[in-house]
């Protein structure tokens, strides 16, 4: 495929796509990411 | 044109926003703050089991298959990252839908798809198009029929690559009697949300007068070319 004459370079991030993690934001009935604490256990 | 790699597992990594130490971007360069927006051809191709499909490119990366969301790789050295700019690596697509629409005139690609893609990573600008690292296929804009109608169908195509079958854009008329999935059909079993957008139905054309022979219409043509070439000889020979 022939693009023509060089014109520039750069980088873009894809800030249209809508990742995993952003569904996540908003769904209330999602998994915590951090479990329920649970009781220490004292050794010995 | 690179080598494309998909989430698919065994065709390659899953795309990823950074790279390890964070992008590798040209120095210098022009930070958009929105990707591009591009068109392009892609082939069509369904897995061995039918259950998933995907897009194949059409020149050096005819061989590799690729899902909505892809990042590409060199297919000669894999210690740059596409686009290079003394490498073809990357992929590929035109600034203007004409221009996409004008390549898939080209014999060779008139059984692809036409897409709409956002380019984004590292990029190179061209005057017609770009260079790229990362892709997601937005929007299927359809493919054409053998016979020259817009397709409504995707039947196999008759070649393919290791576990996926190429197909080929078929109208109503030319898929009766052969399997084909719908074009919703091919986009519901990709590895991410596209959206079709086909081109309408051309209005439905007379048909020929059925008493109207081919061998008619052929002999008419005949006594009109032999009466031009009487005129032409009567004018000579004054």
């Amino acid at each position: 495929m022939r693009l023509g004459k060089e014109q520039a370079a750069g980088y873009v991030e894809d800030t249209e796509a809508v990742s995993e993690t952003d569904e996540l934001i908003d769904n209330p009935e999602r998994t915590p990411a951090t479990p329920e604490p649970e009781p220490a256990v004292t050794a010995g | 044109m690179g080598t494309p790699l998909s989430r698919f597992s065994g065709w390659g990594r899953a795309p990823r926003a950074t790279q390890p130490g964070g992008p590798r971007r040209p120095p210098g360069g022009e930070r958009p703050d929105r990707p591009f927006t591009g068109y392009k051809l892609a082939r069509a191709v369904l897995s061995a089991d039918g259950a998933k499909t995907a897009f194949a490119g059409l020149t050096l990366g005819a061989e590799r298959v690729y899902g909505v969301t892809a990042e590409a790789s060199c297919v000669w050295s894999a210690r740059h990252a596409p686009p290079r700019r003394w490498c073809g690596c990357g992929f590929y697509c035109l600034h203007e839908l004409a221009d996409a629409q004008a390549l898939g005139c080209v014999t060779e690609n008139r059984s692809a798809l036409l897409v709409e893609v956002t380019a984004s990573g590292r990029y190179i600008r061209y005057e017609r198009g770009l260079r790229y690292s990362r892709q997601r296929v937005r929007v299927i804009r359809g493919g054409t029929c053998g016979c020259g109608n817009p397709g409504t169908g995707l039947a196999d195509g008759g070649s393919g690559l290791v576990g996926w079958r190429h197909l080929t854009p078929v109208c109503d008329r030319c898929g009766a009697g052969r399997q084909a999935l719908t074009m919703s059909g091919f986009a519901a079993r990709l590895d991410g949300p596209v959206v079709l957008t086909l081109p309408a139905a051309p209005a439905a054309t007379p048909a020929p007068d059925a008493g109207e022979s081919p061998f008619a219409v052929l002999a008419a043509e005949i006594a009109l070319l032999h009466a031009r070439l009487d005129d032409l000889q009567s004018r000579l020979d004054h």
